[in-house]
């Protein structure tokens, strides 16, 4: 059985607005809001579980990248109402998503997985097994 | 022109909150200000509206909303949208950090034309609900061809 390590993190270290500020984040002419998806992080015993809401998105039009320690998520949504008429009324704005995450060493992340269903954007990220001293057993010749 | 209701407080509030939700438009998504930071709050969500000569359609974000526990009205050329979000964690695993919840909302919207009642759709796509609404024949809009005498 695996053991895993108990200081693992997964933080959310960068707050997407600052890093649009900062120019970091793609934005287009088109689509020239980048918004922050809500995110809830879970941690079981061999895995997190990042849960991120981006609505009006898909599974191809979804990157998520790691990049040493930082993990970065983004959802492209492209224009949807162009084809259907003239917005004549507008509440909320449309555009990509994008968040940064602080990925522990404790993290294996060549085996990240995720998903996508119902907008919501499911990311599995395995912990490291820990690698456990061995004793070697001498043996008479 | 109904200068009563106008004047009423409780339309003169909703019109300085809808005017303080466009200020937060190009901030955020309309679905991070509606799921409060407590559990399920009763809360409208925020709605565009896009028109054609024959159709309606309104449309809503509803990330993980299923669409068994949304019901859709229209009545007296108001559209009613109701339901509720309930959030399942991941088996055996603990919330070290929580921005999203559970959802309770209905928002009503008086529609700006007649439309077909019964010809009325509602679809959830990526967590965002499309209504399409056929306009009425009345409130079609006619391409009147200017002919030579």
């Amino acid at each position: 059985m695996n053991t895993y390590t108990s200081n693992n993190e997964v933080q959310d270290t960068v707050t997407p607005i600052a890093c649009c500020q900062a120019g970091q984040c793609r934005t287009t002419a088109k689509h020239p809001h980048t918004y922050r998806a809500p995110v809830d992080v879970y941690e079981a015993e061999d895995r997190f579980i990042v849960l991120a809401d981006m609505p009006g998105t898909t599974p191809e039009d979804i990157e998520i990248n790691v990049d040493g320690s930082t993990l970065e998520m983004t959802g492209t949504v492209t224009d949807r109402y162009g084809e259907l008429g003239s917005v004549s009324r507008q509440e909320y704005g449309l555009g990509d998503y994008h968040r940064h995450f602080r990925v522990g060493t404790g993290i294996a992340t060549e085996q990240i997985t995720a998903t996508y269903s119902d907008g919501i954007l499911t990311v599995n990220l395995p912990k490291q097994p820990v690698v456990e001293p061995r004793r070697i057993q001498i043996t008479k010749n | 022109m109904n200068t009563q209701a106008i004047l009423t407080p409780n339309n003169a509030m909703n019109r300085v909150r809808y005017g303080i939700d466009r200020m937060f438009d190009t901030m955020m998504p309309s679905f991070i200000r509606n799921i409060g930071l407590d559990d399920a709050r009763m809360t409208g969500p925020s709605l565009n509206l896009i028109e054609n000569d024959d159709l309606l359609y309104v449309e809503a974000e509803l990330p993980g909303v299923a669409m068994d526990d949304v019901e859709v009205t229209v009545a007296d050329s108001t559209l009613t949208i109701s339901g509720s979000r309930n959030l399942s964690a991941p088996v055996d695993a603990t919330a070290i950090r929580q921005e999203r919840g559970d959802l309770v909302f209905e928002r009503s919207l008086g529609l700006p034309v007649q439309v077909d009642v019964d010809a009325v759709e509602a679809s959830m796509t990526n967590g965002i609900l499309r209504i399409t609404l056929p306009k009425a024949n009345a409130s079609r809009t006619r391409r009147i061809a200017v002919t030579r005498d």
